[in-house]
């Protein structure tokens, strides 16, 4: 009933938006694939294939010798260790077979289970995005860095909001001095250039610490600029709000602040706050993997995109092994997916559009 | 009548400080209400009547203590003083009033269902208690039968009602608590004519029912009159007459009075003083010393310029504020 009739003009309009449809599919296959990882990754992220250090990635044909047989790779076989140097085996064929078994992983985290959604044949192994300096698949390991990279925006973000929704709220209800002080920190942490922000936070917070630690500590830090932001616009929605005739006569029925901030106010800005939340998420993530890239954020042995593109902070890397700059491509398109979804929802909930 | 009115309030006044600014004098204030006196007998209804900006919604207001007056004080049946009491015995006591906006619109949540609306009231304040689901659900629809709604409604959102049906929906509320008095600040000044008197039925039906009292804010005489037992007129944050309706229909005194008479329609040509006019009430930032009605006034003498007449009765239950009709 709800959304049959408050939701139904916005779902039409989006609805209409291309650009918004296709990047909200992205975004679905990124977050489905982060909870199957093991699943779609056919090795373990740390997995490393001595031999096959810096290996170009695969070139997957259908024909062999004129003949269709589905599809395969040729074996490539390191000629030249010191440069590592490839030559291509045509004898040696193995044939992508589709749900083969692998290594153990847990399906959804929880379930035992060893199918993989592909493989080869021979066992031999397949390296779609090709490999880094030891020998571990690039493709896997972009697979089990969305765990890190995807979920670290949304955790900060409802951090931001949540402690958004606590500071502006009490800071628009009590008025007066506790306001002004609240609202001039914020500013403050506004103006500051973000980037430098998350480093100088970064670097007053302890360095040894465990991996679970630091992607907590990390995403607080990713998430202060937009708790800042989001304080001050519930702050001055609080305001306006607050003398609303429903809230006063909440507020004569004994509805207690936090009730009435969460049931009177919160709900009428809630399309401005999902638009906010889905904005803000593609800076999070630019967070973490600027953070990761200066190895300041997430490091060995937890995999995240950020962390993967420090690896290809060489310019012989870059030129001589250019597939490892691949996680800047998936960074770029699930930035780019989050910009276009939240922009076309902005112009669905949008009443004047 | 030997016993005290169930609620007696006596010499309310509220100046609101204007804010400072840069160039202008501080501790200018805008003077809203200055020293009204009111009784309501219990079942009764007792009609404020005034133009706008006369300082009915700030009386309204502080009653209720939305906002705390600068001096008066107020007793509601065995509550001496309502503006003496500290948060906890205010939060007891607020259950037994209750607050009807002039807005439909702007009164009901627009992203709660009616049932969250109506049953608000018994949910928080106090002597609340943990009701069930099911238990809110029957109580809301019950509420939304008693004033002529389809239970059914229960789920549905504010947006989905008109105007009159919205006002019926913040009079459920207002009744969930089971209150013994209800502000109704201008309750149907926003509806229309044809809807008003439903309304206004409404409201007669349920006080025949349950006894309430009411506090009826208007700017409309006529709407007053129908409802109403006792009728106070205010301007510029004063009572300038105050009367049994009957009594106030017919045989007003004050120059005001007259003038809004004058004013209903249908009855333009009735009384021949006052002609129709089209002046200003006084600024309330500073207030005239003497008559806050002198610049308008057809009968006004020198003496009206000096002093401010005070609220004399003149009949028995009759009281008006006027030098030179007495
Ligand atoms: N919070 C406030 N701060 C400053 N001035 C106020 C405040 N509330 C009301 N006033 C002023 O007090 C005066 C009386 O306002 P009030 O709302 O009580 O009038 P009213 O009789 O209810 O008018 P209406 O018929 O338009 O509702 C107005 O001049 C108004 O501007
Ligand atoms: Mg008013």
């Amino acid at each position: 009933m709800f959304a049959g009739t408050l939701l139904e003009i916005p779902y039409l309009k989006f609805r209409r938006n291309r650009l918004g449809v296709v990047s909200l599919a992205v975004l679905v296959v990124l977050y489905t694939g982060l909870l199957c990882e093991g699943f779609i990754a056919p090795y373990s992220p740390n997995l490393k294939f001595k031999t096959k250090s810096f290996q170009p990635p695969h070139r997957i044909h259908f024909f062999h010798e004129g003949q269709f047989i589905g599809p395969f790779a040729y074996e490539y076989v390191q000629t030249n260790p010191i440069f590592k140097e490839y030559r291509t085996d045509g004898s040696a064929i193995h044939r992508i077979r589709f749900f083969t078994e692998g290594s153990a992983y847990s399906l959804f985290f929880l379930i035992p289970a060893r199918v993989h959604l592909f493989g080869t044949d021979t066992g031999s192994p397949v390296f779609l995005f090709g490999t880094d300096s030891l020998g571990r698949d690039i493709f896997s390991r972009i697979v089990y860095g969305a765990k890190i990279s995807l979920t670290i925006g949304f955790v900060s973000i409802f951090l931001a909001l949540a402690g958004g929704i606590l500071i502006g709220g009490l800071a628009g209800y009590a008025g007066g001095v506790s306001d002004w002080i609240a609202m001039r920190g914020v500013e403050i942490i506004i103006l500051l250039p973000t980037f430098y922000f998350f480093l100088f936070l970064r670097s007053v917070m302890p360095t040894d610490i465990s991996p679970a630690r630091k992607f907590f500590y990390i995403t607080a830090i990713l998430a202060v600029p937009s708790m800042a932001g989001g304080a001050r616009s519930i702050r001055n929605w609080v305001l306006s709000l607050k003398n609303a005739d429903y809230v006063t006569s909440a507020v004569l029925s004994g509805v207690p602040r936090l009730v009435i901030l969460l049931t009177h106010i919160i709900p009428q800005i809630r399309s401005i706050l999902i638009l906010n939340i889905t904005l803000s998420v593609p800076g999070a993530i630019l967070g973490e993997a600027g953070l990761s890239f200066l190895n300041l954020g997430i490091t060995e042995p937890s995999v995240s995109w950020g962390m993967l593109m420090s690896s290809a902070m060489d310019i012989n890397v870059l030129i001589n092994y250019p597939w490892m700059l691949l996680p800047a491509a998936v960074i770029i398109l699930t930035v780019f997916s989050f910009f276009a979804f939240g922009y076309a929802l902005k112009d669905a909930l949008d009443p004047k559009a | 009548m030997s016993s005290a009115p169930f609620i007696v309030v006596k010499d309310l006044v509220k100046h609101f400080p204007l804010k400072a600014g840069l160039f202008s004098r501080a501790a200018e204030k805008v003077h809203a209400v200055n020293g009204v006196s009111l009784a309501i007998e219990r079942g009764r209804t007792h009609g404020l009547v005034g133009e706008s900006g006369s300082g009915k919604t700030t009386t309204a207001r502080l009653l209720l203590r939305v906002i705390e007056p600068d001096s008066g004080s107020f007793s509601f049946g065995e509550t001496p003083d309502v503006f003496a009491l500290g948060p906890p015995e205010l939060k007891k006591l607020r259950r037994g009033m209750q607050y009807i906006f002039q807005d439909p619109y702007a009164s009901l949540n627009p992203k709660m269902q009616i049932r969250g609306i109506v049953t608000e009231p018994l949910r928080y304040g106090e002597g609340s208690s943990r009701l069930s689901s099911r238990e809110l659900d029957d109580t809301a629809a019950g509420l939304l039968e008693r004033v002529g709604l389809s239970g059914s409604d229960i789920r549905k959102y504010p947006h989905e009602f008109s105007g009159g049906q919205r006002q019926r929906i913040c009079i459920a509320r207002a009744l969930s608590a089971r209150p013994s008095f209800i502000v109704c600040d201008e309750p149907v000044s926003s509806l229309d004519v044809s809807i008003q008197s439903q309304i206004l039925n409404l409201l007669l039906d349920i006080q025949e029912e349950t006894g309430i009292s009411y506090l009826f804010i208007a700017h409309n005489l006529a709407v007053v009159f129908y409802l109403s037992d006792y009728v106070s007129v205010m301007y510029a944050g004063r009572i300038v007459e105050a009367g049994p309706s009957k009594v106030l229909s017919s045989r007003a005194r004050h120059p005001y009075t007259r003038l809004l008479l004058a004013a209903m329609p249908g009855n333009r040509s009735a009384e021949g003083g006052a002609p129709p006019d089209s002046g200003e009430p006084p600024s309330l930032i500073r207030l005239p010393p003497g008559c806050a009605f002198y610049s308008r006034c057809p009968q006004r003498s020198q003496e009206c310029a000096r002093e401010v007449p005070p609220l004399e009765e003149t009949e028995s239950g009759h009281h008006s504020a006027c030098f030179r009709e007495r």
